[in-house]
């Protein structure tokens, strides 16, 4: 599905999906692809750990099944699930038939009544998939523990119908925001990738990718203030998509360069707790004369 | 003192045991992949970075081997090319030497992987056992200590655990039908069971340590550490804060297997260390970010701290109120109350105290051990 050349060959193919990676991103899928491993990719929210999956499901062509998870997500929604009322109404019309107990068991425990969750349909499938398990630091351990068996031998257990092997292993990436620590056992099993808030330059050319008609100025001031603004103890950073958001709204209300009162009326674009909001409202004149913004600004 | 031979395979094992050693969790697998991923590309040994790059990625499993991992391939692999350098001094001619003074110990990985004719040499090469940081430590923790704090904290929490109750509550993983309520709901429809409820057994109690570091409780703030780094190895359903004159979730920071490294991570992010205490405010910031994600009433609060406060005091009153009818349980643990002659004269006490469901000393592993012998939920 994806063979891959080189690792440049998957800068390449990123960057056509406009998505401008790292060297050590472009080593770790190239590396997860090869030794067919999952790659579980960590880092604060909004780094894009979400968006290389879908930027792998485009290069390949292939679907993206999606696992968002959450706490309590048990199999059956991950999984497998039987269709109990299904199988209920079957029962029932079988009542009139001259079937055996052993007849009426294996048909209500077939395929037929089998719904398949993202899990069991990305390994059943005849076609090659890209699954991407979401957040699985908001999962409980004990979900973790039933993801091993997949990951590891790209197989899932049903009990009524025994042990179903993946007929194409399909790509896996797992994200997680580290809001609890995932286990080892499966920190084993994945090629790990640690994605950070980038730098300067790696920012402005993003913005520039992904907005090719922004003003050069007001990219550059955007990305040397959502620096600075990192540098602040917030209780949630702004990352990349709150840039790219920022930049879109000061782009499509004509804005030209960054002034402190445009940055006071929007500043929720980027700040998402009021708190955060609030804390750097009151110090904005001194965050922006500090880290000499302003003189930046109006020049 | 550590011994190398210099063919690839004991690079890459001697590297896996000096990482080892620094707690990385490094198996059979991890190096087969890594000689795997080496031969995959002839790029990924010529270039010094992405050979680099290629062992962190197969080595690396989390945040923390990420962080260390750059200083560490450093410090070895210059030893490993000091040895080579110093053997092959002797033995090479000067175009040898030249070709192999670059990176001599990439060199012969890459012969080795190319089948090139390239005789292997021995070498020895020292490291030090304390990483590069280490002598920048100002904390530090005794280990025979920190072993006998975890054994009690071990029997605190067993203690709590005990406290688990064998019924059941509603589920919405489909595991065990709740029979009872499963007929009660179709009891109106037909005579099937058409919808059904379910039920799990109830979950292990969730620990919040809410942590003074005043101050005025400077004395005990090595205990209280050590105490946040015993819950957090013991228990996976703990939630740590420290608190003085502001909030700070710490759970993150403690990283059970580099405890030097955590108390420095602590010490770095707390800026109110050793300040004023402002309880009420910390309260209040516990319950407005995080009691929704940490508290509910399979909860059970440990408050460590001394009562001083120099905040609101209706603060206190109203957060306290609300988290006491949130939680299953509020332990306030006070260093002095050791001193028997002690009252709750201070203000923020006073406040507390009609929230607390537990009062108890908390000074020493004396009284740590006698907590743990205690019935505390």
């Amino acid at each position: 599905m994806l063979n891959w050349n080189s690792t440049n060959h998957v800068k390449e193919e990123l960057i056509k999906q406009e998505y401008l990676s790292t060297d050590s991103i472009d080593l770790a899928i190239y590396l997860s692809s090869k030794l067919n491993k999952p790659l579980l990719i960590e880092g604060p929210p909004g780094v894009g750990k979400t968006e290389i999956a879908k930027c792998l499901a485009k290069i390949a062509q292939v679907d993206l099944i999606r696992l968002q998870c959450y706490e309590g997500l048990g199999v059956e929604h991950a999984i497998y699930e039987w269709n109990y009322q299904s199988q209920l109404l079957a029962l029932r019309l079988m009542d009139s038939e001259q079937n055996s107990l052993e007849e009426k068991e294996a048909h209500i425990f077939s395929d037929k009544y089998l719904l398949k969750r993202p899990l069991l349909q990305s390994i059943s499938s005849d076609k090659s998939s890209v699954l991407l398990i979401d957040e699985l630091d908001r999962s409980d351990e004990e979900f973790e523990s039933y993801l091993l068996e997949i990951l590891s031998d790209w197989q899932i257990s049903i009990p009524e119908l025994g042990t179903i092997k993946a007929k194409t292993v399909p790509t896996v990436i797992i994200t997680s925001n580290r809001t609890r620590d995932l286990s080892e056992a499966l920190r084993r099993r994945c090629i790990y990738m640690w994605i950070d808030y980038p730098e300067f330059d790696k920012e402005l050319s993003i913005l520039q990718t992904k907005m090719p008609n922004i003003n050069q100025k007001l990219a550059e001031q955007i990305c040397l203030f959502m620096k600075e603004l990192r540098q602040l103890q917030l209780k949630k950073s702004p990352s990349i998509a709150e840039s790219l958001d920022w930049a879109f709204a000061l782009s499509e209300m004509h804005y030209e360069h960054l002034d402190k009162q445009i940055i006071e009326d929007t500043l929720g674009i980027v700040l998402k707790d009021w708190q955060d909001l609030r804390d750097s409202q009151d110090s904005l004149s001194e965050l922006l004369e500090r880290v000499g913004v302003v003189q930046k600004l109006s020049s | 003192m550590i011994q190398r031979q210099t063919n690839l395979t004991a690079n890459i094992l001697s590297f896996c045991h000096y990482l080892r050693d620094k707690d990385y969790y490094i198996g059979f697998q991890e190096e087969k992949e890594c000689l795997a991923s080496l031969s995959l590309d002839p790029g990924l040994i010529r270039s010094a970075d992405l050979f680099k790059l290629t062992l962190e990625i197969c080595f690396c499993k989390s945040k923390r081997d990420i962080e260390l991992f750059s200083d560490l391939f450093d410090h070895y692999w210059k030893e490993l090319e000091r040895a080579v350098d110093s053997k092959t001094k002797d033995e090479d001619s000067p175009t040898e030497q030249m070709k192999n003074k670059q990176s001599p110990a990439i060199n012969q990985l890459r012969s080795w992987l190319f089948n090139e004719d390239n005789v292997e040499q021995i070498g020895t090469a020292s490291y030090s056992s304390h990483s590069p940081n280490d002598n920048q430590l100002g904390l530090s923790v005794d280990e025979k200590e920190l072993q006998e704090m975890l054994k009690y904290v071990n029997s605190l929490l067993s203690q709590i655990a005990r406290k688990r109750t064998r019924r059941y509550t509603d589920s919405k993983r489909k595991k065990l039908i709740n029979l009872r309520r499963s007929i009660r709901k179709n009891i109106l429809g037909s005579d099937e069971l058409l919808q059904l409820v379910y039920k799990e057994k109830k979950k292990d109690l969730r620990i919040v340590l809410l942590c003074d570091v005043s101050k005025s409780v400077e004395l005990y703030s090595m205990f209280f550490l050590k105490f946040m780094i015993s819950l957090k190895s013991l228990s996976k359903r703990v939630e740590i804060f420290s608190f003085a004159t502001s909030l700070h979730r710490l759970t993150e920071e403690i990283d059970i297997r580099d405890v030097n490294k955590s108390l420095r991570t602590i010490s770095r992010k707390i800026k109110s260390w050793s300040g004023g205490t402002k309880i009420g405010e910390a309260l209040d910031e516990f319950m407005k970010d995080y009691s929704h994600k940490c508290i509910n009433k399979n909860t059970v609060v440990f408050i460590v701290s001394d009562g001083w406060d120099t905040g609101a005091v209706d603060l206190i009153d109203k957060n306290m109120n609300a988290l006491s009818q949130k939680c299953m349980k509020i332990i306030w643990l006070n260093p002095l109350l050791a001193n028997e002659d002690w009252k709750p004269e201070v203000a923020g006490m006073q406040a507390a105290i009609p929230y607390i469901d537990l009062l108890l000393p908390f000074h020493n592993i004396e009284s740590l051990k006698t907590m743990a012998k205690m019935k505390l939920v």
